[in-house]
């Protein structure tokens, strides 16, 4: 059964225009220098295109942003053989989403973690995991989706799809609701 | 004290007790920003001057470059309140929405965004 984490549509939207990159990643690896690639090439892609005004210095950086952060968490944290990207836009803004294998046993541990990151005013969240993060531990850092909703303003959500092909696995993907 | 690579440039004016950050922090995780982190951990300790941060050319950063700087901010904090001044470019969107977050964590330091 699918699961939807945080104000987003149970659906992907059908309408609208969208940008779709599929990367199969034995034959076309996501390196690390990539993720800010496919960001840039996205915010670059929206002013060519008429989507975005070519003066909006500002928003053009948001959408690098924000997108650099979803690629680079799939590609951190993938464990399927697909990770895709898609920018559509709204009225009100930009809907992306990126998505990425995760291991079925692994959802439910995902699942909380999310929660938690929804679960109270991100500003303060930020703030709270920045200090937990100097008083030491290593790795991630575990802050990049609270600075896409206190920083940006992002909507942020997950949806969790069974694994057609393989039941051992889900579909997550990262919605992203940028307004413009 | 330089650190040079394709993507960023961090470099210390000894004279001003500037410390230069320049390019794109887009590196893969904390440990990627370990040099840096120990950089600017080296200045702090290393004198008891003012000291201010420049990215004024700044031009990109990540999550866990937002982290590194969080942190200094921090170490910096917890040294007794060692003067700090943050200098950033208003031309450049994330400055002007993550870099207020060190203030937050700081409020002693100077933020100044032009």
């Amino acid at each position: 059964m699918d699961t939807i984490l945080g104000n987003i549509e149970a659906t992907p939207q059908a309408a609208g225009s969208a940008l779709v990159l599929q990367f199969d990643l034995a034959r076309m690896p996501i390196r690390w220098a990539l993720c800010a690639v496919i960001a840039d090439f996205y915010s670059e892609y929206l002013v060519a295109s008429g989507a975005l005004d070519r003066l909006a210095v500002e928003q053009r950086h948001s959408i690098g942003y924000v997108l650099n952060e979803l690629v680079e968490n799939a590609v951190k944290f993938n464990a399927g053989p697909r990770i895709a990207v898609e920018v559509s836009r709204r009225p009100e803004g930009l809907v992306l989403t990126v998505s990425n294998g995760l291991k079925l046993a692994e959802m439910d541990r995902v699942k909380a973690s999310f929660s938690s990151l929804i679960a109270g005013d991100p500003g303060e969240l930020l703030l709270r995991k920045i200090e937990q993060n100097a008083l030491g531990g290593d790795g991630g850092s575990g802050i990049g989706y609270l600075t896409l909703m206190s920083d940006y303003g992002v909507v942020l959500g997950w949806r969790f799809e069974r694994d057609a092909e393989d039941p051992g696995m889900v579909t997550l993907s990262t919605v992203a609701q940028l307004s413009l | 004290m330089e650190l040079k690579t394709a993507d960023y440039t961090v470099w210390l004016d000894a004279a001003s007790n500037f410390m230069f950050l320049e390019g794109a922090f887009r590196l893969a995780g904390t440990e990627s920003y370990a040099p840096i982190a120990l950089a600017l951990d080296e200045w702090l300790s290393a004198n008891s001057e003012p000291l201010v941060l420049d990215l004024k050319r700044l031009d990109y950063l990540n999550s866990s470059g937002i982290n590194m700087l969080a942190k200094f901010t921090i170490n910096t904090r917890n040294k007794g309140g060692r003067a700090l001044t943050v200098r950033g470019n208003k031309e450049i969107a994330w400055q002007g929405k993550s870099l207020v977050n060190l203030k937050k964590l700081y409020p002693a330091l100077e933020l100044i965004i032009d």
